[in-house]
């Protein structure tokens, strides 16, 4: 195989002073991702900081009978309360953008000083209504409690000794995945492996139907390579590319979100689960490799070549967002799905879900389909009529 | 010695249509030290027969040998001996001339030492050797023509198939690759081409085949083939055995 890696050796050489091939395997990755990230990051932390200083404006509707409710409501810093006469009036006003939230308060006088009812009215698809729903009803049980504890002095009881014998504690079990965690569990197996196909796609159709439409493929077939040898080492070339794409685009992901990405910045990858995606992603990068190999081989030109690969790569898409954003999860031997099993393989690698049975799968999945690929490519190059078009 | 021995060559294409034979039981054979002429009107059979010399493509039937080497059964053989030169300048326009010598001069089996002195001499003998920096992509026509010519060389191989070497060439460039093929027969080299330029072929080739829709119809030394037709030229031989041989004003189509 001596001539395979001759081969691969020109094409690399090639495709480092091919500035399309550059551009979309290191510069792309590398400065496109921690753009993304530093962009989404500032606009995410503008955002968290401007909610953080918001004080909602309450449209409030609080009876007579709740004098105590209209001065706190009144004294507080932490909303800006405006009263209205009606509920009707209330809803008009939200609708009309007067106020973040509403509160119509209700005396029940039958449960005593603090028998109150109270009705929120707040809009879900608004984050500021959401916010403002919080600080109200965070305000609503300061004020509740303040009055317990003052009912409770006026009965000569200390606080303490009512306090109910248990406690709550909330534990999360996610290992404190943080929204960083969530972004790169999301979208590094999703970025991972359509950027072997981006890496791959181009620069794999340079090297086989370039080579057609170029008329070098005429020599290389006249030279002393096999067959075999020209399969392996575009093969190789294809593949170091689209592997190079894959990592280089990991890279500008961590970069992005760990380096730039502010409040999204608080995932990582353990270096288990490096390894990991690793094991999954080489055969991966194979079969797409060959695949790209395969479809490439075909076209005359390549712009024909884009067109046919084009249906690979929005299936891939399609794949990956079903696997990624359905929310249905893999079991078993569904692993062995391919692209979509890698894919759910990687994620569960970063969240620590799957074991090894899993990845076993989607391992000899990916490895049967690229051997499976890759002995269909050597077919093709042993063909007058895709080679020459006939 | 025969260097090239073709016997009822067949090439048939099956397509959507129907069956094409290309080339329908050509016979001919070239000599060692020889320079062999195949012509013909587009379509008539050339490029597909010399192909099949490069064992590019496979022949339906008949059989082709290169010094005593059969193109199916020894292709390895046959590829070692031969340089073969598509119509196309198959050249990559990101490797610089130095490059792509050394590059074809390794996968047809050199060491690096005698890769880099066979293109060192064969860019020299081109008349390259000071571009032999430049990226191929910012030749000029003529200069790549040279350098596809070379890569042919690189591992000096006793036959050379050419398909149309001064095709699109301006006539300094084609004289100077005409001269270079004369060279190459002077040291030896047999030499296989193909060609619409009936004057080319008249001056280089000792010998001369003219292919029509698949068939060779004429073959012979090309003063031989003037004089039989009454003293004119190469071109009126061509002109008149194609119109004998039923060719429209049109031209050729291979046909079924």
């Amino acid at each position: 195989m001596r001539g395979a890696w001759l081969l691969l050796g020109k094409e690399l050489r090639q495709a480092v002073r091919d500035r399309r091939t550059v551009f979309m395997t290191v510069a792309f990755p590398l400065v496109f991702y921690p753009l993304l990230f530093g962009l989404l990051g500032n606009l995410v932390g503008q955002e968290q900081a401007r909610l953080e200083a918001l004080v909602p404006r309450v449209l409030a509707v609080v009876p007579d009978q709740a004098p105590e409710l209209a001065q706190a409501l009144s004294e507080t810093t932490e909303l800006r309360v405006s009263f209205y006469p009606s509920v009707a009036a209330l809803r008009r006003g939200l609708a009309a953008g007067a106020g973040e939230v509403g509160l119509e308060a209700e005396r029940i006088p039958a449960r005593g000083e603090l028998g109150y009812r109270f009705v929120l009215y707040y809009r879900a698809e608004q984050q500021e209504s959401q916010v403002g729903l919080a600080k109200l009803r965070a305000f609503l049980q300061g004020f509740l409690r303040q009055l317990t504890l003052e009912k409770l002095a006026a009965m000569g009881v200390e606080p303490a000794e009512v306090e109910p014998p248990f406690s709550v504690e909330v534990v999360d079990l996610g290992g404190g995945v943080s929204l960083g965690g969530l972004l790169l569990t999301q979208l590094l197996p999703y970025f991972l492996v359509l950027s072997i196909l981006l890496g791959a796609l181009g620069f794999g159709a340079e090297i086989t139907a370039g080579e057609k439409e170029r008329g070098t493929i005429s020599t290389l077939l006249a030279s002393c390579l096999s067959r075999e040898e020209i399969v392996a080492g575009k093969f190789l070339a294809i593949l170091t590319v689209s592997l190079a794409s894959a990592l280089l685009s990991s890279l500008g992901l961590l970069i992005g979100i760990q380096a730039f990405g502010g409040p999204l910045g608080q995932g990582g990858v353990s270096l288990a689960a490096a390894g990991w995606i690793l094991v999954v992603l080489l055969p991966l990068a194979v079969a797409l490799s060959a695949a790209v190999l395969i479809v490439g081989s075909f076209a005359r030109t390549q712009k024909e070549a884009s067109v046919y690969l084009l249906p690979l790569y929005m299936l891939v898409i399609l794949v990956g967002m079903t696997v990624m954003f359905g929310g249905q999860r893999l079991q078993g031997a569904e692993y062995a799905i391919p692209v979509a099993g890698a894919m759910a393989a990687i994620r569960g690698a970063l969240s620590g879900e799957v074991g090894v049975v899993e990845i076993g799968w989607s391992l000899a999945s990916s490895t049967v389909v690229g051997g499976l690929l890759l002995l269909i490519s050597v077919r093709i190059y042993r063909s007058e009529k895709v080679l020459f078009r006939i | 010695m025969t260097a090239i021995l073709v016997q009822d060559l067949t090439k048939v294409f099956p397509t959507r249509r129907g069956e094409v034979r290309a080339v329908a039981g050509v016979s001919f054979h070239v000599e060692e030290g020889e320079i062999f002429g195949l012509l013909g009107p587009n379509g008539a059979g050339k490029t597909t027969t010399l192909r099949m010399l490069a064992t590019l493509l496979t022949p339906t039937s008949g059989r082709a040998q290169v010094l005593g080497h059969d193109v199916v059964a020894e292709p390895d053989r046959v590829r070692a001996k031969l340089g073969f030169l598509a119509t196309e300048t198959g050249l990559y326009e990101r490797l610089t001339p130095w490059e792509t010598l050394l590059f074809f001069a390794r996968i047809f089996g050199l060491s690096r030492e005698e890769a880099q002195k066979r293109a060192q001499a064969t860019l020299q003998l081109l008349g390259l050797w000071e571009l032999r920096g430049r990226k191929v992509g910012t030749l000029s026509s003529g200069e790549r023509q040279k350098l596809s010519l070379g890569r042919c060389l690189i591992h000096n191989p006793p036959v050379l198939v050419l398909d149309e070497p001064t095709f699109g060439l301006d006539v300094f460039v084609a004289r100077a690759v005409v001269q270079l093929i004369e060279e190459l027969r002077d040291q030896g080299h047999t030499v296989l081409l193909s060609t619409h330029d009936m004057h080319l072929a008249e001056r280089l080739c000792d010998r001369v085949g003219i292919l029509h829709l698949g068939k060779l119809v004429v073959e012979g030394r090309p003063g031989e083939l003037v004089a039989r037709e009454g003293g004119v030229d190469l071109e009126e031989v061509f002109f008149r055995t194609l119109m004998r041989a039923g060719l429209s004003p049109g031209g050729a189509k291979p046909v079924p």
